[in-house]
């Protein structure tokens, strides 16, 4: 019979084979179903062809059965005047719709008002207590949230959430660094605001670095997929998918995003290891200048550094350091630059060489 | 072989491979000739689809109910006037995107401020990923969805008519007012993207049924 081979793209390009994919029972599905059956070849091509559509799986974005209904209310009362005769007898009714029509902007302005003061009453406020979790300088915490996710906390670094915290979005504030292991619900995404950056995922584990003070956020995926993109303090309560600005994270790809171009950078690979072995405890430093080495050490080992200047390391310091004492560390820091330290209960004393 | 459910279930096939010419036509002429009844079926039958492909077109929602009702007063009012049409729906559309698209740039230009507006249309396919019922297939939408990222918006709407609009491409040159072999390119240079990807993504979606790591 007809053994004519396709490829995939002209399968998808073929009018009668869409037709086929649409509705198997059409006349064109009828053939292209005999076709398929005497060319076993075909199957391949037919299988990826599917696929490739069924990938598009776009979303129901039509309008509920009340919008249609409304909508087609306002185009009737629009219409209705140079129509004929049975517009005389429902005349009243018409008339009441161009009201209650006039009236919809003035009750919608009503709710929202009615909105915004309910946002402001203490008492509505009360309801939506905020828990915060903070993890002290020189400490590491793991804290649970109640849908069973896992946060670690890096030194210095909080944690905030509704007490409801499954309502619609599971959405938690964080600043500083946190590795997150989410728990998976499809129904309710988990939602990370770090600043101006929204983090969104299902179910999965990463890294955020958002510290105040430091020019950037960092996210890091160690397994499944992120969704990261700006957030708009303004829009507060509108937490859903931003489908419009951001960019999707496979395992191991960091983004980072610059405050102060409030730009997204392209996506790196990264060492995921490096980037999470503050979890087990171990500090990496990659080309590090002085100044990042005071802010790291002071947040991990809650300490606080006494010094007359910077010291200058040419090409930064890089080093990795396994669970080892703050001695050790300035020990290790201090053979290859040039200065000297006392350590004094909480304190570093840095003195040029 | 089985319709696959993603399509099946979609509202706008319903409409879609039995196109019953007789009756579209008769409810075209008594539409014209002031039937009501006429003009509300065509309105009840067309609504879906409409809304659904012009909250891709824009995301907002004000200006797609401000368009629609623009629209269907006008095919009212101009009824009289109006030519034989062949489908009502494709008519309807290419009626739908143009006035969203002059609205729309109206729109824009009486708000400069915003700066995360980059064209005037920023075609959505958009992923239904809250409610989706099963762990996996939410994972393979997000998948699925940087996927579709990688096309242009132009793109996408020419997979989105072709696809689950059914429309030949004349029709899709037409609505999108570019030549067919332009159209022609767009589903192929998106459908080369589509399959580049797909090939990378298949087998690290195996992969992920393994459990994420814990400490």
């Amino acid at each position: 019979m007809d053994n004519k081979k396709y490829t995939v793209e002209e399968l998808l390009n073929d009018d009668s084979f869409i037709a086929f994919l649409m509705d198997a029972e059409s006349p064109e599905g009828m053939e292209w179903k005999n076709r398929i059956a005497d060319n076993e070849e075909l199957a391949g091509e037919v299988a990826e062809a599917r696929a490739v559509v069924d990938s598009l799986n776009y979303q129901d974005l039509s309008f509920s059965k009340a919008e249609e209904d409304q909508l087609w209310d306002k185009i009737a009362a629009r219409t209705v005047d140079s129509s004929t005769t049975e517009i005389e007898k429902s005349g009243a009714s018409w008339k009441w719709l161009k009201i209650a029509a006039a009236l919809i902007p003035i009750v919608m302005a009503s709710l929202w008002l009615i909105d915004q003061f309910q946002a402001d009453d203490p008492v509505e406020q009360l309801s939506e207590v905020m828990i915060s979790k903070e993890c002290l300088y020189g400490r590491k915490m793991i804290v649970t949230l109640p849908d069973g996710s896992t946060v670690k906390l890096n030194s210095g670094s909080t944690i905030s959430y509704y007490q409801d915290f499954e309502r619609d979005v599971r959405s938690v504030w964080l600043q500083g660094e946190a590795f997150f292991d989410v728990k998976r619900n499809p129904d309710k995404p988990f939602v990370i605001i770090s600043g101006n950056i929204r983090t969104q995922v299902l179910g999965t584990s990463f890294n955020i670095k958002s510290y105040e003070g430091e020019g950037k956020v960092d996210v890091t995926v160690a397994s499944g997929l992120v969704s990261v993109s700006r957030y708009d303090k303004s829009q507060s309560d509108d937490l859903q998918w931003d489908n419009i600005s951001g960019v999707v994270l496979n395992p191991s790809e960091l983004v980072s995003y610059d405050k102060e171009v409030d730009e997204f950078s392209e996506i790196q690979t990264v060492d995921t290891d490096e980037i999470l072995a503050w979890k087990s405890g171990v500090l990496v430093f990659k080309k590090a200048p002085f100044d990042e080495i005071v802010t790291r050490l002071e947040r991990w080992y809650g300490v606080e550094f006494e010094m007359e200047e910077s010291i200058s390391i040419p090409d930064g310091f890089t080093g990795r350091f396994d669970n080892k004492s703050l001695r050790r560390v300035l020990e290790g820091i201090s053979y290859t630059s040039k200065f000297d330290f006392e350590i004094e209960g909480k304190k570093v004393k840095i003195m040029k060489q | 072989m089985q319709l696959s459910p993603i399509i099946s279930q979609s509202r706008d096939c319903n409409m879609i491979g039995t196109p019953q010419e007789t009756t579209e036509a008769q409810l075209w002429m008594a539409f014209q000739a002031g039937d009501r009844a006429a003009f509300e079926q065509i309105y009840s039958t067309t609504i879906g689809f409409l809304t659904n492909y012009a909250m891709r077109v824009v995301s907002d929602k004000q200006l797609v109910q401000d368009a629609i009702q623009d629209i269907f007063v006008e095919l009212w009012n101009k009824r009289e006037n109006l030519g034989k049409v062949n489908s009502i729906r494709f008519y309807l559309m290419k009626a739908v995107r143009r006035d969203l698209i002059r609205k729309k740039i109206k729109q824009d230009k009486n708000t400069p401020m915003d700066l995360f507006r980059r064209s005037v249309t920023e075609f959505q396919p958009s992923y239904e990923m809250m409610k989706v019922k099963d762990e996996e297939s939410s994972e393979k939408i997000l998948k699925m969805k940087a996927m579709i990222e990688q096309l242009t918006p132009r793109q996408k709407e020419v997979l989105y008519l072709k696809y689950f609009s059914n429309l030949t491409n004349n029709e899709i040159a037409e609505i999108l007012e570019i030549n067919v072999q332009s159209v022609y390119n767009n589903i192929y240079r998106a459908l080369e993207v589509l399959r580049d990807k797909m090939h990378v993504f298949v087998p690290w979606y195996l992969l992920e049924v393994c459990e994420p790591f814990g400490y």
